[in-house]
């Protein structure tokens, strides 16, 4: 559709952390722990060198919650080859800063989703 | 006696006249929020509209028509969805049924839900096939079925000779499925073989670097340690490994998947350019909260 952005309220901002639930099981539980030292430490340091919408972190926990530890990984791997090359046909979002490149996770799950 | 019953039916009417300008103006500053594209305080003054009218009216429907569009260009589908089912049921045969009929199809299709949009389309064309939207109606489903990759539904709805002559033509449709394809299988199975190989085949060559750099990198690594006795730091790069190989061969089959959607999104893009297509009928002026039907107080 090529309608102006609607406003309807509620809404989250495209540069939002995404707020995983509660991982249940190991492998769930571990994915999420490493991203969250990630996001919290190493994330902090660098200047926000992902110029993607999510970001490759958030993407990341996204993949594993919604699709479990197994295809988060594999979604987040290709997320993580495809990145560069994606910027050059994904729509744009423009932030205050700087512009980013919108690829979500539906984007590119090649199973049927429920 | 018959002075007061007159200045009472004016004083009754002077009443309704107020009521009626109020409502009207409350109707106006929807329309004008909704042309401002702030849909969610247009329902509500279409809300307030609706709570002050004295009962179901044409107008009501018109507003009710109203709040659907806003939710419908809002992007709230389901919202949008249970408001034109509504009007949809209420009057099948009337202008707004029909629109809402057609605003229905595009709904489901923005929900990815294309076999439903292909069902309320051809409702609409065996119920309507000469109507002023058919045409509209016709060419919209000949690009569902286009997208479904049904090109025989797509040709048959094209050829249907009881309906008005479509837009886009049996070329169109004939071109649409000559379009060169990537398939998902082979580049898969080519980056299993050798990672980066259903990269190069799809022509992603950046993709197509990392995955084998990232692979070859890992492998090499898992070899040394494993031949310098370093079975942990050995095991840690095979899991890491397998994780990029693994990711690999998905990269492959997902490009093959983008590079296949990226042609038919491109395609069917200038077809609606070429042919000035816009459905639902009307949308190609941008989001509008009437029909071209309303009436005055």
């Amino acid at each position: 559709m090529d309608a102006a952005a609607p406003v309807m309220g509620g809404d989250a901002m495209p540069t939002q952390r995404y707020e995983a639930g509660a991982p249940q099981g190991f492998s769930k539980t571990s994915g999420f722990m490493w991203l969250k030292i990630y996001q919290n430490g190493f994330s902090r340091m660098m200047s926000s060198p992902c110029a993607m919408v999510p970001s490759c972190s958030n993407y990341s926990l996204e993949a594993v919650e919604k699709h479990g530890a197994f295809k988060g990984i594999m979604l987040t791997a290709d997320r993580l080859y495809h990145e560069g090359r994606i910027a050059q046909t994904a729509p744009v979002v423009q932030t205050p800063t700087k512009i980013l490149f919108i690829d979500p996770v539906e984007n590119n799950v090649i199973w049927r989703q429920k | 006696m018959k002075r007061m019953v007159w200045i009472g039916l004016a004083l009754l009417m002077a009443i309704w006249s107020v009521n009626g300008e109020e409502l009207q103006s409350i109707r106006n500053f929807g329309d004008h929020l909704f042309m401002k594209g702030d849909y969610y305080r247009a329902i509500t003054e279409y809300e307030r509209f609706l709570f002050l009218d004295d009962g179901p009216s044409a107008h009501s429907e018109e507003v009710q028509y109203s709040i659907a569009s806003a939710y419908f260009w809002g992007e709230k589908w389901d919202a949008a969805q249970q408001r034109f089912l509504q009007l949809r049921n209420n009057s099948r045969a009337s202008l707004i049924g029909k629109m809402s009929t057609l605003y229905l199809a595009s709904i489901a299709e923005n929900q990815k839900r294309p076999l439903l949009a292909a069902d309320y389309l051809e409702g609409y064309l065996d119920a309507y096939p000469h109507d002023a939207w058919s045409v509209a109606a016709g060419d919209q489903l000949v690009l569902n079925y286009m997208k479904l990759g049904d090109s025989s539904n797509a040709k048959r709805i094209q050829e249907k000779t009881d309906a008005l002559p479509l837009t886009i033509t049996a070329e169109d449709i004939d071109r649409y499925f000559a379009l060169p394809r990537k398939s998902p299988l082979k580049a898969g199975v080519l980056s299993a073989v050798l990672p980066g190989a259903g990269q190069v085949y799809n022509g992603h060559y950046s993709d197509a670097f990392w995955a084998f750099a990232l692979n070859a990198i890992f492998i090499g690594g898992s070899y040394a340690a494993f031949d310098n006795d370093e079975d942990v730091l050995g095991v840690f790069l095979v899991f890491m490994e397998t994780t990029w190989y693994s990711g690999n061969i998905y990269n492959a089959v997902n490009g093959a998947r983008q590079f296949n959607r990226q042609q038919q999104e491109r395609f069917m893009r200038n077809l609606k350019i070429q042919y000035g297509l816009s459905f639902p009928p009307g949308s190609e002026n941008g989001p509008m909260p009437v029909l071209g039907i309303r009436s005055n107080f």
